[in-house]
């Protein structure tokens, strides 16, 4: 009894983010206990993603990428990865638009 | 954003280009493994990218996994630069001769200047300063600046304050000369006045002390003109005395020249022996020994100058002029002529004093013009003395 009670709280607790909370509670920036990106668009030519998993997919006009909040996807033109590395990326050329995908 | 330029390019980066396989799965397993990329183009199915020298070869394995080629397009920084001059070792030996060369000539004193000194010899003040190490091509790391200055001051006593400022290779002595107060006369001290020398007094004016001439009367060198002892009822009082005794003087000036004599002249003849003057180093670029005959040296030093200063780099010329015994014969009127000019010299020793009347004669004696001056001057013969009382 008392162990599924526990695995449901478990559940609870990873489907809310107990990071989330505590960084809500705490008023910590967003991303600094949890895995949550932080996307940073400098106008439509720059963007910098930290908290970036993996290139998914990759050409002159569209970058898929996963990161800590799931996937995202970036279209443009001229698109090309300016710096990357384990868990940041900076992605130039003329963006046109930002979509979360899950 | 320089500074990773700077770096990049000092250990050396590569533009790669990668193709087939998934360039995404390239891009995951580099970043994975710590491989920094930047510049990433994709063109069709090739994958441009630059990445470090030294992680090209890690680069490998993950292209290799997914299944990519790599090719290397262009090679850029400062070790590939090197690699192709690897042949050329003189420019390798002269930058390091350059590097070696700016390092230790940096670390010398290459000019010593002296500023603020008027009265004060410079020569002198560089003397010292020579004695205490602040020398042309020495070492500024050996250099106790704070004990020299002291030395130096201990050593000149002229001077107020001293300080070496350092200005790269150059130092400046920097000095603030003394100025004396002036001797205060002790009026506790007494003295006589005497006369100075033959006259005839013509204006009296006593300050202090009993004058003991009158206005009109001839004295003689070293004859009492003011006592510092003056009688009174209670005794005799002893005091400085002070005055201005304006006598008439007669002064004489003679002058000779010879009609014939043996002089020291120039032949006519120079020797130069430059040398190459390098900090204290002087290179002579002469083989000639050394020279017997009676000259004179005269010294040029041409030496290079950036900005207006003076560098210890350049060549010292030592002109010899030849010099011989000669006999000149002189007429009777280039005798008077340089008789004349003679006098003239010697009259500046009458300076101070007034020449009312002057009697200028000349006539050949034993082979030598003879030029006499007479005259009448009037002056202060005012002469102290201290009073020695026992």
């Amino acid at each position: 009894m008392s162990a599924a009670r526990t695995k449901r709280r478990k559940r609870k607790i990873q489907k809310n983010g107990l990071p989330e909370k505590v960084e809500r509670v705490l008023e910590l920036p967003v991303g600094s206990l949890s895995s949550a990106a932080r996307i940073e668009l400098m106008g439509n030519k720059r963007v910098i993603v930290d908290g970036c998993h993996g290139i998914v997919e990759y050409s002159d006009d569209l970058v898929r990428m996963q990161t800590g909040s799931g996937m995202i996807r970036f279209k443009g033109t001229m698109l090309s990865i300016s710096c990357l590395t384990e868990d940041s990326a900076i992605i130039e050329g003329n963006i046109l638009s930002l979509e979360y995908l899950s | 954003m320089f500074m990773i330029h700077l770096l990049r390019w000092l250990f050396g980066w590569i533009r790669l280009e990668a193709e087939g396989g998934f360039p995404e799965r390239l891009l995951n397993l580099a970043a994975r493994e710590g491989i920094e990329l930047w510049g990433v183009r994709r063109y069709g199915i090739k994958l441009t990218a630059s990445c470090p020298a030294r992680q090209y070869r890690m680069l490998r394995s993950p292209a290799r996994r997914a299944g990519m080629r790599l090719h290397v397009k262009k090679r850029h920084g400062v070790p590939f630069t090197l690699h192709r001059y690897r042949s050329r070792s003189g420019l390798l030996v002269g930058l390091t001769l350059f590097i070696v060369i700016l390092q230790l000539f940096s670390q010398r004193i290459w000019i010593v200047e002296v500023r603020g000194s008027k009265k004060v010899d410079k020569e002198k003040i560089l003397g010292v300063m020579q004695e205490f190490g602040v020398r042309e091509g020495a070492d500024l790391s050996n250099l106790d600046i704070p004990t020299l200055q002291l030395q130096t001051l201990r050593k000149l006593p002229e001077l107020a304050w001293c300080v070496v400022n350092l200005q790269g290779s150059i130092a400046y002595v920097d000095v603030t000369e003394r100025i004396s107060p002036p001797e205060l006369s002790n009026p506790d001290c007494p003295s006589n006045i005497k006369a100075a020398r033959d006259g005839r007094i013509i204006s009296i004016e006593v300050y202090t002390g009993q004058s003991m001439v009158q206005k009109g009367d001839a004295v003689a060198q070293g004859m009492l003109l003011v006592s510092g002892i003056i009688e009174s009822s209670v005794g005799p009082i002893l005091k400085r005395s002070q005055a201005r005794i304006l006598a008439q003087t007669v002064r004489v000036l003679e002058v000779s020249v010879p009609l014939k004599e043996k002089q020291l002249l120039a032949t006519g003849e120079r020797i130069l022996r430059p040398c190459l003057h390098i900090f204290t180093l002087n290179i002579p670029m002469f083989t000639d020994g050394k020279i017997e005959q009676q000259n004179k040296l005269s010294i040029t030093r041409n030496m290079l100058n950036v900005n207006g200063i003076s560098l210890p780099l350049g060549i010292i010329c030592k002109s010899y002029e030849l010099m011989e015994y000669r006999d000149i014969v002189r007429t009777e009127s280039q005798a008077k002529e340089l008789a004349k000019k003679r006098l003239k010299e010697k009259k500046k020793e009458l300076a101070g004093v007034e020449i009312i009347m002057e009697n200028e004669k000349g006539e050949l004696k034993n082979g030598r013009y003879v030029l006499s001056g007479v005259y009448d001057c009037i002056e202060d013969i005012c002469m102290e003395e201290e009073l020695v009382i026992e």
